[in-house]
């Protein structure tokens, strides 16, 4: 076999090992996509495969234990903690998933105009950035929410904001790398317009890192929309979150111990499993290891 | 190998013997350095040289134990005078760095402390190996930099590594690695990194630190230039093996090995006829995890046969001292000597 | 084979006695904080005529790259002219730059980081088609990549793999196909074969002598290496801190070299027959830590062993024409030997 085609077979060979295989083949990693597949697949199907009906009210059995019948319980009106908890996934999701969205895109675009424009404008923006990354996310998070109110899209673009100017920070700095590589110069010699430069060359290099902030942006959304709701500031009744849910544990601890136990649990995962996730991406993503 | 081998060559100060190195790889490990031996004499140097792939760095970082955590030396023996590197504990291991045998590396920026003066990071070297106070150590660094011919030494002890220029990094650097008097040093690639006139300078400096301190050298490095103007004796590496060892003027003069020919062949130098191509070896060296069978420079040897892919040929001892992996080795010498 | 679009300016055979390009007092100063500024180009006038290769040699801090940045347009000159083909470089439209661009491709040093890693070979390749040539179809696309690769000494199978699964000189190779891609007439080469092993740099300089034949290209060739540049090149400039010192036809030049840092640079190159390194450079001084500022009189002479004379330290010396087409910039120019002999005298 001639030298250059043992180079193209060693190609084939890794291809099977491109950025996705690498990431489920590590067991915290796998794991941790494997909890997030649970939780938006019965965040999701819900309506399908929830034992009972959200609120199927059942006076006969107020504050019942973890049972055959009822896997978390049930609450002060006899409803299925589990049922609630896979509806009250639904909005948390959602909420954090269109929030993620809304602050990446924000964020990378703020991060781009910055990184082009050099100067004053450029400087200014970042400065905001770090203006707005040295308050307390959820301080923050409750000032805007008395301010604009907390109705679900309020919501969903108030914590877009919250999220963004990290993103804009790490937008910036993936780009501004980018823009010293060779490649960069020699798509510029080559004539391509500053569209096609941007779009079809410097981006689908920064995805990656981009990609595995999304994940933690995501995690991070979960949790402040959480503690929001759980102090009366998040998703209004009768909309249920698994921040409601837990504020409505929280009240009737005493009556059952359980009750907060579930929706916690549930918001622990799902922010840890996220965490790993953007972790493990990270690491496989980061150019210094392929 | 035996104690009586040990014996025979005791005025080596560092003999090598069948080292290799092996990687984890994905399905099958791999050795990128697959059993090199050789050995230095006192005030010798010797220069090994080979093309990326060959596995000349790691070879160097094998012998000072400062291999990437996922590799290990899988076999052979390190003898510095009477002692095994490769049986040394790290702690050991820690003591002989810089005192017996220390490295100078190809980057002097990345491996300078940027946030320390450079008299302190040599102060600090110096004192790592000997009882000595501050102030003492502060006087030797400076003399130290006047020796590795750094001016203003005095001043130069509180400049930072930014503020030096690629030479005199290099020359701390090289400070740094004598200032503990090791018997051995190895030298990755200390020349690369610099322009043409600072590689002179360097290597000239190399020189006379041979000759004042009676230190054996261990060049390492792609460049056959440098090499062949500095070493004596050099070695010849190719996908992980010795193909070749001798003298340098014989080796460059008069190569064996078919590897070394066109290696020889392809370096354009000063006075090279304009009109003629160079010729190539042709093809690109087999990747570690890929090895041709047999010997693993056959597929590109144009005096390959068919015993070449069959077996692997040992380093075979010819005349006049010089050493050649090949077949056909002894007809070879005698049609270039 | 991939034919060269003809270009109106040379189709009538009177643009073959002008210099395909012209650079007149070029510079380029970087304004860092502190009021100190870095002079990268300061006045640089030279000539590349059609189907020759220009060789620019220095070491770093010579401003080579930065010279042959500005001439592909990479970067905007701080005064002095560029002329390509005839066109003023820098009262060009938008418009006509892009398609000027079409004619001046670039290979870059670093093989891997020149390729976005993120595409394959084929995609690499034909990126300036897509820009340019937007009226082919996909297959008429891998056609012509199909071509280039095997004008480049590469296999069709390669047009599918990535970056990272090639070696050095195969990068290299796409490198070059891609700058060939749509004919162009210029290629500036900026240290193109500096970061591969010594057997693929032969290799590569074949390959770029072939096409040149072939195609009929016009090359700057951009090095530190002497040897290499005097193989390659038929006119070669050294330059100095921004200023080219030395130029002069190939055999001329190195014939007999005139500036003092020529025989610094020709006396530092190692080999096994030069066992110690020539008197020459010993008598140079090195380079000094620290960016340069301002040098008064010669930029050279603070590291000339003649340096120390009146002249020289008032006043910085012009390109003089001493043999034909041979130039020095130098108040005191002279073979080796006598510069050696005058530095023991003085």
């Amino acid at each position: 076999m001639s030298a250059a085609g043992a180079t193209i077979e060693l190609a084939l060979d890794r291809r099977r090992r491109n950025a996705f295989i690498r990431l489920v083949r590590r067991p915290p990693a796998a794991l941790a996509a494997g909890v997030v597949l649970v939780l938006v697949v019965g965040a999701a199907a819900a309506p399908l495969v929830a034992p009972y009906k959200p609120n199927a009210i059942n006076f006969t059995h107020l504050f019942a234990p973890p049972s055959a019948t009822h896997l978390f319980g049930t609450d002060e009106l006899g409803r299925d903690l589990l049922t609630r908890v896979m509806y009250g996934g639904r909005t948390s999701l959602e909420i954090a998933a269109a929030a993620t969205l809304i602050s990446m895109i924000a964020g990378t675009l703020w991060g781009f105009v910055a990184a082009f424009r050099k100067g004053w404008v450029g400087e200014t923006l970042m400065r905001i950035a770090d203006a707005a990354m040295g308050m307390p996310v959820i301080l923050l998070g409750l000032v805007l929410v008395a301010a604009f109110g907390a109705s679900t899209t309020s919501l969903i673009v108030i914590l877009g904001c919250l999220f963004a100017p990290a993103t804009a920070r790490l937008a910036r700095s993936s780009l501004l790398s980018e823009l010293q590589s060779d490649y960069y110069l020699a798509a510029v010699s080559v004539g391509a317009s500053a569209r096609r430069i941007v779009l079809g060359e410097l981006l689908p290099n920064t995805l990656p890192v981009l990609l595995a902030r999304a994940t933690l942006v995501a995690a991070d959304a979960i949790f402040v929309e959480a503690s929001l709701s759980f102090v009366g500031l998040g998703v209004q009744p009768p909309g249920t979150s698994w921040g409601t849910l837990l504020q409505a544990g929280y009240t009737n601890l005493y009556r059952s111990y359980w009750y907060p136990i579930f929706p916690g649990l549930v918001i622990l995962v799902a922010v840890l499993a996220l965490n790993i996730l953007g972790d493990n991406l990270q690491r496989v993503l980061d150019p210094a290891r392929a | 190998m035996n104690a009586q081998r040990a014996a025979s060559s005791s005025s080596a100060v560092l003999e090598v013997r069948d080292l290799a190195v092996e990687f984890p790889g994905h399905g099958a490990a791999f050795r990128p350095v697959r059993g090199v031996s050789l050995s230095l004499e006192r005030g010798q140097r010797l220069g090994l040289v080979g093309e990326s792939g060959s596995g000349k760095s790691l070879t160097a970082l094998a012998l000072m134990r400062l291999l990437p955590r996922q590799a290990r030396i899988a076999q052979g023996s390190v003898m510095l005078d009477d002692r095994d590197l490769v049986a040394l504990s790290e702690r050991e291991m820690t003591r002989m760095r810089g005192g017996r045998i220390a490295m100078v590396y190809q980057d002097p920026m990345s491996s300078l402390n940027p946030v320390q003066t450079i008299g302190h990071q040599i102060a600090e070297a110096i004192r790592a190996h000997e009882r000595v106070g501050r102030n003492e150590a502060r006087g030797r660094t400076i003399e130290l930099l006047r020796d590795v011919g750094v001016t203003h030494a005095e001043r130069r002890f509180d400049s930072y590594p930014h503020e030096f220029s690629g030479g005199m990094r290099q020359r701390a650097m090289i400070a740094m690695a004598v200032c503990g008097n090791p018997d051995v040093l190895i030298a990755d690639e200390p020349t690369t990194a610099l322009d043409m006139t600072t590689q002179a300078r360097i290597i000239d400096l190399l020189d006379s630190l041979v000759a004042e301190r009676g230190m054996a050298v261990l060049l390492i490095t792609h460049d056959l230039g440098v090499a062949g103007s500095f070493c004596d004796a050099i070695q010849v590496m190719y996908a992980g093996r010795i193909v070749e060892a001798g003298e340098a003027l014989d080796v460059f003069g008069h190569p064996v090995h078919p590897y070394t020919e066109g290696l020889v062949a392809s370096i354009c130098e000063l006075d090279r006829d304009v009109d003629k191509p160079i010729v190539t070896i042709a093809g690109q060296p087999p990747l570690p995890q890929r090895l041709p069978h047999g010997c693993p420079f056959h597929p590109r040897c144009p005096a390959a046969e068919s015993v070449c892919s069959e077996s692997e040929p040992a380093l075979l001892q010819l005349r006049g001292g010089r050493r050649a992996a090949c077949h056909f080795a002894d007809a070879r010498l005698d049609r270039t000597a | 084979m991939t034919t060269r679009v003809a270009y109106a300016d040379t189709v009538s055979g009177t643009g073959a006695s002008q210099p395909l390009v012209q650079v007149e007092d070029l510079a380029r100063h970087f304004r860092l904080g502190r009021g100190h500024v870095v002079r990268a180009v300061d006045g640089v006038s030279l000539e590349i005529q059609r189907g020759e290769t220009f060789g620019l040699v220095g070491e770093s801090g010579s401003g080579k790259s930065t010279l042959a940045r500005l001439i592909l347009r990479l970067d905007t000159p701080t005064s002095g002219h560029i002329r390509f083909a005839d066109r003023d470089l820098l009262a060009s439209s938008a418009d006509e730059l892009r398609r000027l661009r079409r004619r001046m491709q670039v290979v870059f040093q670093d093989p891997f980081t020149s390729l976005n890693r993120r595409k394959t070979v084929e995609q690499i390749i034909s990126l300036p088609l897509t820009v340019h040539e937007p009226q082919l179809d996909r297959a008429a696309k891998r056609a012509r990549v199909s071509e280039l690769l095997d004008l480049v000494g590469l296999r069709p199978e390669h047009a599918r793999a990535y970056p990272r699964q090639l070696s050095g000189g195969q990068c290299q190779r796409v490198n070059i196909a891609r700058a060939l891609a749509l004919g162009p007439e210029f290629v500036v080469l900026d240290e193109a074969v500096s970061a591969v092993d010594v057997s693929i740099q032969a290799q590569i300089l074949n390959l770029l002598r072939d096409l040149q034949r072939q195609i009929d290209l016009t090359y700057l060739f951009v090095t530190h290496d002497l040897s290499v540049v005097r193989y390659m090149a038929n006119t070669i400039a050294v330059m100095y801190l921004g200023r080219i010192v030395e130029i002069g036809p190939r055999d001329e030049l190195f014939g007999d070299p005139q500036h003092p840092y020529t025989h610094a640079l020709l006396a530092s190159i190692p080999s096994v027959e030069h066992r110690r390194v020539h008197a020459a450079s010993n008598v140079v001084q090195e380079a000094p830590a620290g960016e340069s500022g301002m040098i008064a009189g010669c930029r050279f002479h603070p590291r000339c062993p003649l340096g120390h004379r009146d002249v020289c330290r008032t006043q910085d010396p012009q390109l003089r024409e001493i043999a034909g087409g041979h130039s020095v910039a130098c108040h005191f120019p002279q073979s080796a030997e006598s510069l050696v002999a005058a530095a023991a005298s003085s």
